[in-house]
């Protein structure tokens, strides 16, 4: 495959695959470094698919796989439990502070960040991303008719945080 | 809230993006139209999916991205080397297997002996080699850790 296209559909997707890492890391330096990975991968492959929304979803699913192994190998590392899988693991203790403010600002954001990590995770490829089930299927590894359920129980949690954060 | 709720509810999600057949799409919009209840949950998901939507997202800059682009491993470099060492290889076992086998002074069954229990060697080594490669290839796993 002609490689002036694989440039093309990095440079395409790359920032939509960030913003996902970032979510899920809350690290900008972690972020990046799992981009450039899960790139490396992706370009170790004999074939890629030429067609930009097949990459997309390549690319979103490794980097999702990727991340996870980041945050597996940092909860091994240091001997303390964090509270969940997602929480932030910057190594450096001074994450992106800029973007957390950012995070903060909304309470739908705050309500995103409370929500639990396979939930955020599948609303965020939805209506964040814009995947289609069938792309979320296999980006999150699973069937593709428990899409649709997951997703909606996780709307209905976001929702209950919502509703808490308003009665509050 | 009434068992057809219920079911209209677990439909919701599907509706609101879109994925439901024609059939179900339907069914769900003329519930909508009845129950209050149903559309009101329907008005919160729509809304909250729209607020998603325009969340910001948070972008490298240039020079990040160009740093990440120029780490591009050395993959011709890999390849060039790849192709060295196979050449290399390939000459010296076949000079090495000529002058054996043109060499007068071991008879010709311990030469043939001795060219089959090299030759079953090779052959095994390029069994498993291929079957390698052919996993490689089709392994649609490779290359994710999980």
């Amino acid at each position: 495959m002609k490689s002036s296209l694989v440039n093309q559909m990095i440079q395409e997707h790359s920032q939509g695959a960030f913003a996902m890492a970032m979510n899920m890391l809350k690290c900008r330096d972690d972020a990046q470094d799992v981009i450039q990975d899960a790139l490396y991968s992706l370009l170790k492959q004999p074939r890629l698919p030429s067609e930009s929304n097949q990459f997309r979803m390549l690319l979103f699913k490794v980097v999702r796989n990727k991340v996870i192994d980041r945050i597996r190998a940092k909860k091994k590392r240091k001997a303390e439990v964090l509270e969940e899988e997602h929480s932030p693991s910057c190594g450096h203790h001074e994450p992106d502070n800029q973007y957390e403010q950012a995070l903060m600002k909304t309470q739908l954001q705050q309500a995103l960040t409370a929500l639990s990590a396979e939930h955020r995770d599948i609303i965020l490829l939805k209506d964040w991303q814009g995947f289609c089930y069938a792309d979320i299927a296999n980006i999150l590894g699973i069937e593709p008719g428990t899409v649709m359920s997951r997703l909606h129980r996780a709307r209905l949690a976001l929702r209950n945080l919502l509703q808490q954060g308003d009665d509050k | 809230m009434s068992n057809l709720c219920k079911e209209i509810e677990l439909m919701l999600s599907g509706y609101l993006d879109g994925e439901l057949t024609q059939q179900q799409s339907q069914g769900v919009h003329a519930h909508l139209e009845q129950c209050e209840q149903c559309n009101k949950l329907y008005a919160d998901l729509l809304e909250m999916k729209s607020s998603i939507e325009i969340m910001e997202k948070p972008i490298m800059s240039e020079k990040e991205m160009h740093k990440i682009m120029a780490d591009k491993p050395a993959k011709g470099l890999s390849y060039f080397g790849w192709v060295l060492l196979i050449v290399g290889v390939s000459f010296f076992v076949g000079v090495t297997a000529y002058q054996f086998l043109i060499e007068d002074s071991t008879s010709v069954w311990l030469k043939l002996i001795i060219s089959s229990i090299y030759g079953g060697i090779a052959f095994l080594f390029l069994s498993v080699l291929r079957q390698r490669l052919v996993a490689r290839k089709t392994d649609k796993y490779r290359g994710v850790d999980l």
